[in-house]
């Protein structure tokens, strides 16, 4: 049986988390989340665990980060708990807390992407990729051909 | 004298699909003056806001902060995440006083200034608003032979959501009025809010071309000649992830594209020539 690790009171938190506790369970954002499938768990899952007090595991599951930003749950919730955006505050606990397991690749590309704006104000597309494809080939090798298209048609800024 | 607006266009707007020609084109057409937000920043997308909040808050602060020393509280984008990320960060700003704080501080070691009272009356608002609700009727609806593409609208996830601002959250119908002003024929679907997967489309490229196919073929079932979008990363999803699946091939155009066919301006303004599923008649 796995220990209860919440470390912090969804009653008074920095992270908004407490609207988790107005959760009805109805899973209306779990049928609207357009990556429901490639989760471990849905978020209406993921705010069942924080609330039975397993916050650790929603922590490290890869739920956080497929999370696309689309806000469908969001507008659909209604109880009108702004899911994504507790998404959101649970990806930068997770980070705070060095709970992202390094399988989960969306924290990479977001690392990638936020060291360019902090160094320069603005970023590319194609540094980006560079940056993210030194750690994950695998994803970038096969958009070469697609790179050399968008070339031809002056769609790449360095 | 006709329109003028301080413009925010973001990262993508350079390498987008002619969107910045085709923009241009029909702006000068309708009268409309985008001046360019000096000095502009990322806005962070999903990416900063996910890492560190007070840092995607600075990064909208900031952008309000130059559009206020130019005198506007008014900032036109053409994309969905600019316009989604400054307003997350607007609301923030006015939830937190601390975060205000720590971005006046910040913003004045830029010699840049903030007022509280700005940032609540700071609107931020899509191209395409502008076309359908300043721009007057008539530039658009002039009488002259109309192409005969049956245009379907996709406007993406994050046009009007969370709250449902701008137009409806689910079923929006700002761009349908868009390509009807433009005489041309709208082609119903209802994948129009349906998420193209974003920046997920690098680290999981399987699954987001699941959704684009679903995308696609929603909106080929009505027989659309041509999709029209209102984002750059939409766009990009669209037009490149085809490639993935055998459907017949669907262009996707951006508004201004189909505004600058639809008002018969030179095609060869239009930056047609980017696309990767090529428009047939162009």
């Amino acid at each position: 049986m796995e220990s209860k690790q919440n470390t912090i009171s969804l009653i008074e938190d920095d992270y908004g988390l407490s609207r988790i506790n107005e959760c009805i369970q109805c899973g209306t954002c779990s049928g609207s989340c357009p990556l429901a499938h490639e989760m471990d768990h849905g978020p209406r899952e993921v705010f069942s665990l924080i609330r039975d007090g397993f916050l650790e595991k929603a922590l490290i599951s890869n739920t956080i980060w497929f999370c696309v930003s689309c806000y469908a749950c969001s507008s659909r919730c209604p109880r009108e708990i702004p899911v994504t955006d507790l998404i959101y505050s649970l990806r930068q606990m997770a980070v705070k807390q060095g709970l992202v397991s390094k399988k989960i690749k969306m924290p990479h590309l977001f690392k990638a992407f936020d060291r360019q704006v902090r160094s320069g104000k603005r970023i590319s597309e194609a540094r980006i990729a560079f940056f993210y494809g030194l750690r994950h080939p695998g994803d970038v090798i096969p958009a070469i051909p697609l790179s050399l298209k968008l070339l031809k048609r002056k769609r790449v800024e360095l | 004298m006709g329109l003028s607006y301080l413009f925010f266009p973001g990262c993508s707007y350079e390498t987008a699909a002619g969107y910045r020609e085709s923009a241009e084109a029909v702006c000068r057409a309708v009268e409309v003056e985008l001046k360019e937000l000096p000095e502009w920043n990322c806005c962070g997308a999903s990416a900063v806001f996910s890492l560190d909040r007070a840092e995607g808050v600075w990064l909208a602060a900031r952008l309000a902060a130059l559009a206020g020393r130019e005198g506007k509280l008014e900032i036109v984008s053409g994309c969905n995440g600019c316009i989604s990320a400054l307003k997350k960060g607007k609301k923030l700003l006015l939830q937190d006083k601390g975060l205000m704080e720590q971005v006046r501080v910040r913003l004045k070691k830029e010699n840049l200034k903030l007022d509280p009272a700005d940032i609540k009356d700071l609107r931020v608002r899509h191209l395409l608003e502008i076309f359908v609700q300043d721009v007057p009727v008539q530039f658009w609806a002039k009488e002259r032979p109309k192409p005969k593409f049956k245009v379907a609208p996709y406007y993406g996830c994050l046009f009007s959501r969370p709250d449902g601002e701008i137009d409806d959250n689910e079923h929006p119908i700002l761009l349908e009025s868009f390509i009807s002003l433009l005489g041309l024929d709208v082609v119903e679907h209802s994948m129009g809010t349906a998420c193209c997967g974003a920046s997920h489309s690098l680290p999981h490229k399987a699954a987001v071309s699941v959704l684009v196919e679903r995308i696609i073929r929603g909106i080929q079932t009505n027989n659309a000649d041509l999709a029209t979008v209102i984002c750059p990363l939409c766009q990009f999803n669209l037009d490149s992830i085809q490639a993935n699946f055998d459907l017949p091939p669907l262009p996707i155009l951006y508004f201004t594209q189909v505004a600058g066919l639809g008002m018969g301006l030179p095609v060869s303004s239009l930056g047609l020539n980017k696309l990767l599923v090529p428009l047939k008649e162009a």
